[in-house]
């Protein structure tokens, strides 16, 4: 022990408690950090769980009381004052919009990538990626406004340009629109860190070769940025499948579908889910859980689909980063 | 008696002829004697497969200032480290051997690690001061420990900073961030934070390294003044600083323990080829 | 390099500054929407008053003074009628549902209409209900000079100019005044709303924190680790309606057993609890991770347990971080809707509590959009408060992180 005359440890008796309850208390709080990573990692696996369970309820029971399974997934009506629950058109509606959507902001979203990385300087550069980052922060109700206010009318008033009538504006198209307008932003950022993790001796490389630095964004840096595109491509669908306060106000839920013409009205998932709330009982409020199964199943076949075509992409074509 | 066995004996404290007769007894029990700090026995450390320790013997002594030159990576830092257990926050870091310390293996499971830093206290290479105040940063150990008696902390604080030779540049300014300190302030701040614990040994990892060589002259003389009360062990790749400071030194090469003996020794009569090869700049 | 090479070029990166063009056009677009119909709407009365429409029956049981003389404080617009012995003018006006009404453009601080009290029976009798600038007012029933009760006001036909002068002639006694207020504010959900915030940050930001620190201090790199990590980032790709149904099944059924029972603010918080994890816990763990290793090393080595040295040096080092991870997670709290719809529910409350349902400012921009006659500009108004606050909240986040870096470098 130290030798100095004044030993602040001298009380050994009272140090050695105050030492076992820090253990006790380190142990303690060790446990307890433990505990909540286990609650948030269970948190996936519960949600999946609860809600299938309730979701399945439909479609147990006898004959007469339950839902057909099979009609609920293949069907082509959805009148829940008749009780006829056919899902099958809404899920061909909800791919429909959210992949046109997605596809329609995709290359919007690349070109201003590379805008915002290559092209702009700095001022410029941190002026756009803001206006992106703006656009990422509006809720969806916001959207849903706007949506109903703005795009519906836009579409009428190009519907009427064709001597075509709409449900007010309500339609396809509307949401699709909106849907690309809510997806951009995820996808212009990721494509901005896509681009920004290339290499810089890919560019020097192009430019040896005699290339124009727009050249060599098009051709080099954003094939070599494909796989954080890719992502946000997929994330970016993953939101349009489950947006739903926004698209429920301009969907104009359809009772038959698919809706293959533009300027009729859809119907989605999250629309189906949402619309009516106020007054539902019984069957027509468990169906939605049922919609929301269906909705999780759809994205996680989504996310799979994808994930394989990566691997055979890069099967093909080499590494992909 | 093999040339390695009798190399591990010799290196046992020290070297000189008279302790060599007495260094076949155990360690544990040589632990225990007043004027040896540690004891060390067979020490191997592995980071995974890869051997950072291999068999390390000898007995550290106490009071004076022991230090550890070598090459970078000949494991000395790694060594320092083992005294108060700091390697096992290293996944994969892996301790077989002991070193005794008042007749008990500090290696062992029943020794309480978080007790045992409080004995052997540590100043580091970059200065670490905590973003708090100076009064703070010196007080932090014995809060921990418990101890709330603000008459009792302040004495503390005051006799820690005075022994580090700090206390008379800061004693109007204790609630000061420690972080507006210099980098020669700041590392004396660090060492008057280790001794508020009253450790019997402080480890240093190269102190002065990252300081400018009046900051530099300043702990050197510190230290010297230090080791009346406590043990000081250092690594420093400066073989001047070692030459000026310590009473013992310990040379290290790739893992193994080369040479161990009074300073002037091993400056002026290396027994080792390898020994002297480095001391005369040839490699390292 | 060839003209055409270079047309191609050009062409290329024109497309580029169409593509941003674009986007900055649209964003344009929404705000000017959204401010131009709700700005003129952003006054006191919708800011702080009730959403719902409420009738009130005021009066006097004794007398007041009725020698006074009231002079408006701003000359009057041509349809306002002023009443100079009462202190207040009214306008016929047009409301939402194209009705006419009688609207009190100026009540007097001294006038006799801020004195009344209810007087309809029930447990609000006799409490204060001052008429103010802003309501409708429908009828008056006053004494006259020969002590007959007369009736006055657009419940008789009449309009402003047709009443007023009557009652500024043979009044004596007013006696009671009936009256609406027109509601169409959005109190209750500001207050629902920052309910919800208090209540959902209180049970997510300790279990967020701690899962960090677990992450950062505890968890092995080991295959397990890295099952818990996948699980935290599939919860943020988790729709926020799917949350909703996790309310209803998961959590409602375990806050029956103490008591609760239907939509609820405090179902909504705990939905919400969950919805914000992910957000919590990789911000914490960020935040946790820039504090440079050397002081928990230091911390160990001075005898301190890990979960002091977590509490007594990590922890307040990472604060600016964990404090924008709080201000992300009340930014998404605002502007979140579909998760709240089916555990909040769609009942605007002038009145909250936590035990009931009731709206966030979000939600309530919902149920307005919804129905035939969608309100726009209160949506709008709405959109804009939400707007705001968001918008602050994430600019915040982006000073309080760049004066963490400039400290670091210091």
């Amino acid at each position: 022990m130290g030798n100095t005359n004044e030993n602040y440890m001298a009380s050994e008796a009272k140090f050695a408690k105050i030492r076992k309850r820090r253990r006790g208390t380190d142990v303690l709080f060790r446990n307890l950090f433990r505990i909540a990573g286990v609650i948030a990692a269970m948190m996936v696996i519960l949600i999946i769980i609860f809600v299938t369970s309730r979701g399945v309820r439909p479609f147990l029971g006898s004959a007469e009381e339950r839902v057909d399974l099979k009609y609920f997934l293949t069907g082509t009506r959805w009148r829940a004052d008749q009780g006829i629950y056919g899902l099958g058109f809404v899920i061909i509606n909800t791919l429909i919009v959210s992949v046109t959507g997605g596809l329609l902001a995709l290359p919007l979203a690349i070109l201003s990538a590379v805008l915002i990385t290559r092209i702009a300087k700095g001022k410029l550069s941190i002026f756009l990626t803001t206006i992106v980052e703006t656009l990422a922060a509006i809720p969806s109700v916001v959207y849903g406004v706007f949506a109903a206010g703005k795009i519906t009318i836009l579409v009428r008033d190009l519907a009427n340009l064709f001597g075509i009538s709409t449900y007010g504006g309500n339609s396809s198209l509307a949401v699709i629109l909106l849907l690309a307008i809510m997806t951009y932003p995820t996808m212009t950022t990721l494509a901005v860190s896509g681009i920004r993790a290339v290499p810089k001796e890919l560019d020097s490389a192009s430019l040896a070769l005699g290339a124009t630095p727009t050249q060599t964004s098009f051709k080099v840096i954003v094939p070599a940025a494909r796989s954080s595109i890719a992502t946000g491509f997929t994330l970016g669908l993953g939101r349009a499948f489950g947006e739903a306060t926004a698209v429920s106000m301009i969907a104009g839920n359809a009772l038959a579908g698919p809706s293959w013409n533009p300027f009729d009205i859809t119907r989605t998932l999250t629309s189906t889910m949402l619309t009516g709330l106020h007054e539902t009982s019984g069957i027509d409020y468990e169906i939605r859980f049922s919609v929301g199964v269906v909705l999780m199943i759809v994205i996680v076949s989504m996310n799979l689909l994808v994930h394989a075509a990566k691997r055979r992409l890069e099967k093909k074509g080499g590494a992909v980063s | 008696m093999s040339a390695s066995k009798l190399k591990k004996i010799m290196n046992r404290a020290g070297g000189t002829k008279k302790e060599t007769m007495a260094s076949t007894s155990h360690s544990s029990e040589i632990s225990q004697r007043d004027h040896i700090a540690f004891a060390l026995e067979d020490v191997n450390l592995f980071y995974g497969d890869f051997q950072a320790l291999r068999d390390i013997t000898f007995d550290l002594p106490a009071h004076q200032v022991t230090a550890f030159i070598g090459p970078s990576g000949c494991g000395k830092s790694t060594l320092l480290r083992c005294f108060n257990r700091m390697n096992d926050l290293i996944d994969n870091c892996r301790i077989e051997g002991a070193i005794y310390r008042n007749g008990v293996n500090i290696n062992s499971d029943s020794v309480d690690v978080v007790d045992l830093r409080t004995h052997v206290g540590m100043v580091f290479q970059q200065p670490n001061p905590f973003p708090k105040s100076i009064y703070d940063n010196v007080a932090y150990g014995l809060v921990c420990q418990g101890v709330r008696s603000k008459k009792v902390l302040d004495e503390a604080v005051a006799s820690s900073l005075k022994k580090a030779a700090l206390w008379d540049e800061v004693k109007d300014h204790l609630r000061r961030d420690a972080t507006q300190l210099s980098g020669g302030q700041q590392q004396r701040l660090c060492i008057a934070r280790a001794i508020a614990l009253q450790p019997d040994v402080i480890l240093m990892d190269e102190p002065t390294s990252a300081l400018d060589p009046i900051a530099t002259a300043r702990i050197e003389d510190l230290i010297t003044q230090l080791k009346e009360e406590y043990t000081i062990v250092i690594v420093t790749h400066s073989m001047s600083q070692a030459a000026r400071i310590s009473d013992k030194t310990a040379f290290f090469l790739l893992g193994d323990l080369i040479e161990f003996g009074p300073t002037d020794d091993i400056f002026q009569n290396p027994r080792d080829t390898r020994t002297e090869d480095y001391i005369t700049g040839k490699f390292g | 390099m060839t003209r055409i090479r270079k047309i191609k070029d050009t062409v290329m990166q024109s497309f580029t500054w169409i593509a941003s063009g674009i986007s900055a056009w649209v964003l344009v677009a929404i705000l000017v929407f959204i401010f131009s119909n709700g700005w003129k709407l952003l006054d006191r009365s919708v800011l702080f008053g009730d959403y719902h429409a409420k009738n009130i029956v005021s009066g006097f049981s004794d007398e007041h003074d009725v020698n006074a003389t009231f002079t408006p404080p701003e000359p009057l617009e041509d349809d306002e009628v002023i009443s100079t012995r009462f202190g207040f003018a009214v306008r016929d006006e047009i409301d939402k549902e194209k009705n006419h009404v009688h609207t009190l453009t100026w009540v007097d601080d001294h006038s006799p209409l801020r004195n009344g009290k209810i007087t309809t029976a029930g447990p609000t009798q006799g409490k204060p209900a001052p008429f103010k600038a802003g309501m409708n007012i429908n009828k008056l029933v006053f004494i006259d000079g020969s002590g007959e009760e007369i009736t006055v006001g657009r419940f008789k036909q009449q309009s402003p100019q047709e009443w007023i002068p009557i009652l500024e002639r043979d009044a004596k006694q007013i006696t009671e005044f009936h009256g609406k207020e027109p509601g169409g504010g959005m109190r209750g959900s500001l207050v629902a709303t920052l309910m919800l915030i208090g209540l959902s940050l209180l049970f997510s930001v300790p279990i967020g924190i701690f899962a960090a620190i677990y992450l950062y201090a505890i968890a092995k790199q080991n295959r397990l680790t890295m099952f818990v990590r996948s699980s935290i980032e599939l919860l943020a790709g988790v729709p926020s309606i799917i949350f909703s149904m996790m309310g209803i099944t998961l959590i409602f059924p375990i806050i029956q057993l103490f008591g609760a029972s239907g939509q609820s603010i405090i179902l909504g918080s705990l939905t919400m609890a969950v919805l914000l994890l992910p957000v919590l816990i990789r911000q914490t763990e960020e935040a946790l991770r820039s504090v440079p290793s050397s002081y928990a090393q230091a911390s160990l080595a001075l005898g301190a347990t890990q979960t002091e040295t977590l509490f007594r040096v990590v922890l307040p080092s990472a604060r600016n971080g964990i404090f924008s991870a709080c201000l992300l997670a009340v930014s998404r709290i605002i502007g979140e809707s579909a998760a709240l719809i089916f555990t909040m529910g769609t009942a605007i409350q002038d009145s909250p509590s936590v035990g009931s349902g009731a709206t966030s400012l979000a939600v309530q921009i919902y149920v307005l959009m919804g129905g035939e006659n969608p309100n726009f500009e209160l949506a709008s108004a709405i959109s804009i408060v939400i707007l705001i606050l968001v918008l602050a909240l994430n600019l915040t986040v982006k000073v309080v992180s760049a004066l963490s870096d400039k400290k670091g470098k210091a």
